[in-house]
């Protein structure tokens, strides 16, 4: 179907409506904004950003509940290019929640680092803005707004060390890849726009449900969207970036990105692939599965022989990713009436995902010393006879990463894995299994090397105190790792309402 | 019915216990060990008052399992999994042995590592509530969260104690362990979507069981398979195998014995290497009446073979630790032959050994390490005579080693004659071949005991001491409990057999015959 | 379904046919006479002073990159006051926004000391 060259179409202006329930993105935009002035006036005072951004991000998590219970079945607004649903207000919680802890680690690590400049915060806000963009994204337009909002935040915060060299060479590898990947994003969704006529994922739904025969020039765009989207969430062969970069970054950065990056891209591919381009499952489905056994295989094949913290979250974050993706492999798939769903599956493992991996990066952002980062293995030696509350915290997020029960990591992978068993993919799950299995080696490694007697030349290692917002950050991860591990039905409750609400709705396409 | 929720309380005062050791200054090892003490005490003391009034619960009927002090509260609603305890003759048992150990476990632990005591004690109790939770869980996915949650405080106390390759031994059976009881996740994901109950409770899973499937052809070559319940039960029993371990998946067994200290052994080798037989008889037997039928020779046998193979290596061994992990393969071996009878003296036997089994590892590998401790020596060949030094402990070791082998008047006398009995009504080679198992025993039993007790004095064995009271007051409990129950056995019989009848009755179910071809 | 991207396949020939053939091509039948003169960066004649490779102050490229932004600005004016009329309040408002989002940036550049040269 081709675009037909459209008559002019009477103006509509967007309602006050359409404004208001953009609320949570208004909030997180004009803060960024109102940041960026305040950094003008606060001096050397910049703990007052923290607070203010803190402020912020929690009226946006504020404003997302709100619209958690307003939006019902859900809506789209500005024609159709943007959706309020629960779908995107779970995700908006995420994001901000994640947010927020960032910033509390951030002060203090930043200073050790000396690199505390005020920019910062409002960066940080800014990409959250862009991912909160993408998780309500209807429309392809606004999917590449969202990709590049939070694109260019990252860029510049990837290189926020400006004095070292591994942060520079981060920022130039994220960017130059990351274009890449935009042109990549941008060349699918051209040729998706021209094999349907619409930008708007609805409407592309529809058209493609109307046709019968899928036309090549239609999967490749589809090919090269999954190939942006992939490249941002991290996935094998798309992850070459990951390790150097999530080294390179200052590691709060880093937290920030391996955390909220991944669960805004898989939000829009779930929103993309699961929900619109549904009619076409049976032909990305095997691309996507098998993206994610490379990206499980791959990952934590690689983080075995890692010697350094950072290195081995970035490589188990790829294999988080993996077992995330088998969540989108499902697509709508259900053989039951159960209540098991990829989309279910997908949105509680990144819950689970954001807490326990904030977590573990925090950790290592309490350990930072003086301008450098201390996570080398040796390093975390004897962690557990210095700092007991913060080696037991980060065991509870390695144990959390590896899929122990009672954490929240374990229901991850098990609404995910049952997903699969639930759809048929059983050998996915075995897949994912297998991955789980190795990745117990290299989280446990870490987490005995803390509970080790330290060595006699460490006594003088230079770890930092622990100050009480990187406490609290802390607290919070560790609480949210254990009571969601038990207290499941909260979360799975909340995960299942999203996915009942989320647009485009396929019952509307047909 | 009863409103105190005993059965949480067996689990969470463990855990509760260890969270409050945390409160308890390091250097305060007393207050540290009391602590322990009293919390295992409390839970032992629980567990007995339930055993004790578990033949007076009157099953409800209606139920397959007829469990008691059933506790039920929703816990993932939305998934139909529930909070769901439940006691019966198999883990009311297990139970006791559990709390048990533990007890011996916290009066036995040594005080030599001060600085690490309060890690110990706290991990110990963590993992006596993650057993308690497994072998009290009534629901599957309950189940699988204590099952492998358990392993996260045994990983902290297997490689954080113990002689120096630990980390090497433990890493070893936590891989061994995730990868089997990862693959049980799947068979039980696979379970509740087949089941048309939708549930993770067992029960409802046995009421409403799976469809009965047809053979899978592999297609092309036209080779009859198995139904895929025979490949979801292969999913769990790889898990139980290599918890229990039967044969070919015991390699993690030896080493990782070796490697820890003797207390760690007493509830390791006591209890949790039961996890994986009763495992089988939970969850086995009720949820695959038809794959177990198809797969008990299979099992018998491997269970044979461990038999026969655990008590070869005992008999090549020097290593007195090593002796006795092989001797307890042996045994094990034991066990699983009496669940794969399938019969009700089988299984009733096999009940009663765990019990059995748990009480006399745990005695021989304590005094194997008060043996290490004073002769700095675990080599069989080194040491000698130790009869003259230390009297008392020659008294206990004898008690004990004649009931590792089987001697009438001890308690493994009588599971060992159910399992024969059952092995015998299976198929009488097995038996006669698990009854060479039992000679093998009486060899290297003596031997050890001959080996270490007999003969002049060694350099080693020349200056060492007798058992202290404290720890004779450890040993002299498990010695006294070996001789009771060995000449009055009744009690654990009258518990076991209901039990087991009922596992057997629900084995033994029909079940639609398989429709063969596709 | 594979068979669907066999096009792709077939173009993809195309491209490494082209990518590879038109170079070779030209380097094996085109006439080579390399000289002194060739090789110099202006064909002109003009013989260079010095290197190209000068450094410049960075205040050039923040110049430069802040001029594309305020220039883009008004590449987002003109169709606006093409329907501003239309638009009515709604308009006013909206491109009211817009310009204040800019003059924070503005704002900030200057108080950062972005347009100063020295």
């Amino acid at each position: 179907m081709l675009a037909q060259s459209a008559p002019l179409v009477p103006l509509v202006t967007p309602s006050a409506n359409d404004l208001l329930d953009l609320l949570p993105e208004l909030i997180v935009g004009f803060g960024f904004i109102a940041l960026m002035l305040l950094d003008l006036v606060v001096g050397r005072q910049r703990w007052w950003l923290a607070v203010a951004a803190i402020v912020f991000l929690a009226a946006g998590f504020g404003a997302s509940v709100w619209g958690w219970f307003d939006s019902g079945n859900g809506h789209t607004l500005y024609f159709g290019s943007f959706a309020y649903d629960k779908f995107s207000m779970f995700i908006n919680c995420v994001l901000l929640f994640s947010s927020a802890l960032v910033i509390l680690i951030s002060p203090h690590y930043l200073n050790r680092r000396g690199i505390h400049h005020g920019e910062y915060y409002a960066l940080i806000l800014a990409a959250t803005l862009g991912m909160m963009l993408l998780a309500g994204a209807m429309s392809l337009m606004v999917i590449f707004l969202g990709i590049e909002g939070l694109s260019l935040s990252l860029y510049i915060l990837s290189g926020f060390s400006r004095t070292e060299e591994r942060s520079q060479e981060a920022a130039l590898k994220y960017l130059l890849l990351g274009g890449f990947a935009s042109g990549f994003l941008l060349y699918g969704m051209a040729l998706v726009y021209g094999e349907t006529g619409h930008t708007q994922l609805q409407q592309i739904g529809a058209a493609l449900h109307s046709t019968t025969q899928a036309d090549p020039m239609l999967l490749a765009g589809v090919v090269l969207i999954f190939v942006g989207f992939a490249f941002k969430a991290s996935l094998v062969p798309f992850h070459t970036w990951t390790p150097d970069v999530y080294q390179g970054a200052p590691t709060s950065v880093t937290t920030f990105m391996s955390v909220t990056t991944k669960v805004a891209a898989f939000a829009v591919i779930v929103r993309v692939f699961t929900y619109t381009f549904v009619s076409l499952y049976s032909h990305w489905e095997v691309i996507v599965a098998v993206v994610a056994i490379a990206s499980i295989v791959v990952g934590n094949v690689a983080a075995l022989t890692q010697t350094h913290v950072k290195r081995m979250l970035a490589y188990s974050s790829i294999a988080q990713a993996g077992y995330i993706l088998i969540g989108v492999a499902v697509g709508t798939l259900s053989n039951t009436s159960s209540s098991i769903t990829g989309t279910t599956g997908v949105l509680y493992y990144l819950a689970a995902y954001a807490v326990t991996q904030i977590g573990a990066f925090a950790v290592i952002t309490i350990m930072a010393g003086r301008g450098e980062d201390l996570d080398s293995y040796d390093g975390l030696r004897g962690l557990a006879y210095r700092r007991p509350f913060v080696a037991a915290a980060m065991g509870l997020f390695l144990l959390s990463l590896g899929g122990f029960p009672p954490t929240v990591g374990f229901f991850g992978k098990f609404f995910v894995f049952a997903a699969a068993v639930n759809a048929n993919l059983t050998l996915l799950a075995l897949w994912g299994i297998a991955g789980s299995a190795i990745s117990v080696f290299y989280y446990l490694r870490v987490a005995l090397l803390m509970y080790q007697r330290p060595k006699d030349e460490q006594q003088e290692y230079p770890w930092s105190r622990t100050t009480i917002a990187g406490g609290t950050a802390l607290l919070a991860a560790a609480a949210g790792t254990l009571v969601f591990g038990i207290l499941v039905a909260v979360v799975f409750n909340g995960a299942q309402a999203a996915q009942n609400a989320i647009l485009p709705a396929i019952a509307s396409t047909r | 019915m009863n409103r105190v929720p005993w059965l949480t309380l067996m689990i969470v005062l463990p855990i509760g216990g260890a969270m409050l050791l945390q409160l308890v200054p390091a250097r305060m090892t007393s207050v540290i060990r009391g602590v322990t003490v009293v919390f295992a005490t409390a839970v032992t003391c629980i567990a007995g008052g339930l055993l004790f009034n578990l033949p007076h619960m009157a099953a409800s009927g209606t139920q397959p399992l007829s469990l008691a002090f059933q506790e039920q509260r929703d816990w993932i609603p939305a998934i139909s999994a529930s909070y769901h305890l439940g006691l019966d003759g198999l883990s009311g048992w297990l139970v006791m042995l559990n709390s048990g150990l533990f007890l011996v476990a916290a009066l036995a632990v040594s005080r030599s590592d001060a600085e690490r005591l309060r890690r110990y004690c706290a991990l110990m109790l963590v993992s006596e509530g993650a057993i308690a939770g497994t072998l009290l869980a009534a629901d599957l996915l309950l189940f699988y969260l204590f099952w492998e949650g358990m392993l996260i405080p045994l990983y902290f106390i297997l490689s954080g104690f113990g002689g120096p390759r630990r980390g090497q031994a433990t890493l070893k059976f936590i891989v061994y362990t995730i990868a089997g009881s990862l693959l049980m996740l799947v068979a039980i994901l696979w379970l509740y979507f087949a089941s048309g109950a939708h549930s993770f409770d067992l029960e409802s899973l046995i009421i409403n069981p799976p469809p009965a499937q047809s053979v899978m052809v592999i297609p092309g070559i036209n080779v009859s398979t198995f139904t895929p319940q025979d490949l979801v039960f292969i999913g769990f029993a790889i898990a139980f195998a290599i918890k229990l371990p039967l044969v070919p998946f015991h390699t993690w067994l030896p080493e990782l014995y070796v490697q820890s200290p003797a207390t760690t052994l007493v509830f390791f080798a006591g209890i949790v290497g039961k996890m994986g037989a009763y495992g089988f008889i939970r969850y086995g037997l009720t949820l695959f009446p038809s794959s177990i039928n198809t797969f008990k020779w299979l099992f018998a046998a491997l269970a044979v073979t461990g038999i026969i193979y655990g008590a070869l290596m005992a008999l090549s061994e020097r290593d007195i630790k090593r002796i006795l992990a092989y001797a307890s393969l042996s045994h094990l071996g034991f066990i699983a032959l009496g669940i794969f009878t399938l019969t009700t003296n089988g299984i009733s036997g096999a009940i009663i050994q765990m019990v059995n089994h748990g009480i006399i590892i745990a005695a021989l590998f304590l005094i194997a390490g008060y043996i290490e401790r004073r002769t700095g020596t675990r080599d069989l060949s080194e040491m000698a005579g130790l009869e003259k030094r230390m009297p008392w402990l020659y008294v206990l070791f004898l008690v004990a080693t004649l009931a590792s082998l089987g001697m009438p008047g001890t308690n493994s006398f009588v599971g060992e004659f159910a399992v024969m009995l059952g092995a015998f009504q299976l198929g009488w080679p097995l038996a006669v071949v698990a009854l060479g198992g039992t000679v093998i025993a009486c060899w290297y039993m003596l031997r050890l005991h001959q080996g270490l007790m007999h003969d002049p004095l060694k350099p080693a064995t020349e200056h060492v001491h007798d058992i202290r009271l404290s720890e004779g007051l450890v040993l002299a409990p498990l010695v006294a409990l070996i001789i009771l129950l060995g000449v009055f056995p009744k009690p654990v019989g009258d518990i076991a057999s209901p039990a087991a009848s009922q596992y057997v009755s629900l084995a033994s179910q029909p079940v639609a015959p398989p429709s063969f071809g596709t | 379904m594979l068979s669907d991207y066999a096009p792709i396949l077939v173009f993809l020939g195309f491209v490494l046919l082209f990518a590879i053939g038109v170079p070779s091509l030209s380097a094996a039948l085109g006439p080579r006479k390399p000289s002194p003169a060739k090789d110099l960066p202006y064909e002109s004649g003009i013989v260079p002073r010095e290197s190209a490779r000068r450094r410049f102050s960075v205040s050039f490229y923040v110049t430069a990159m802040l001029f594309i932004i305020f220039d883009v600005e008004s590449i987002f004016l003109f169709p606006w006051a093409t329907i501003v009329r239309q638009l009515k309040v709604f308009g006013i408002v909206e491109i009211g926004i817009f310009i204040a989002t800019l003059l924070v940036g503005l704002l900030y550049v200057w108080r950062k000391g972005a347009l100063r040269w020295d």
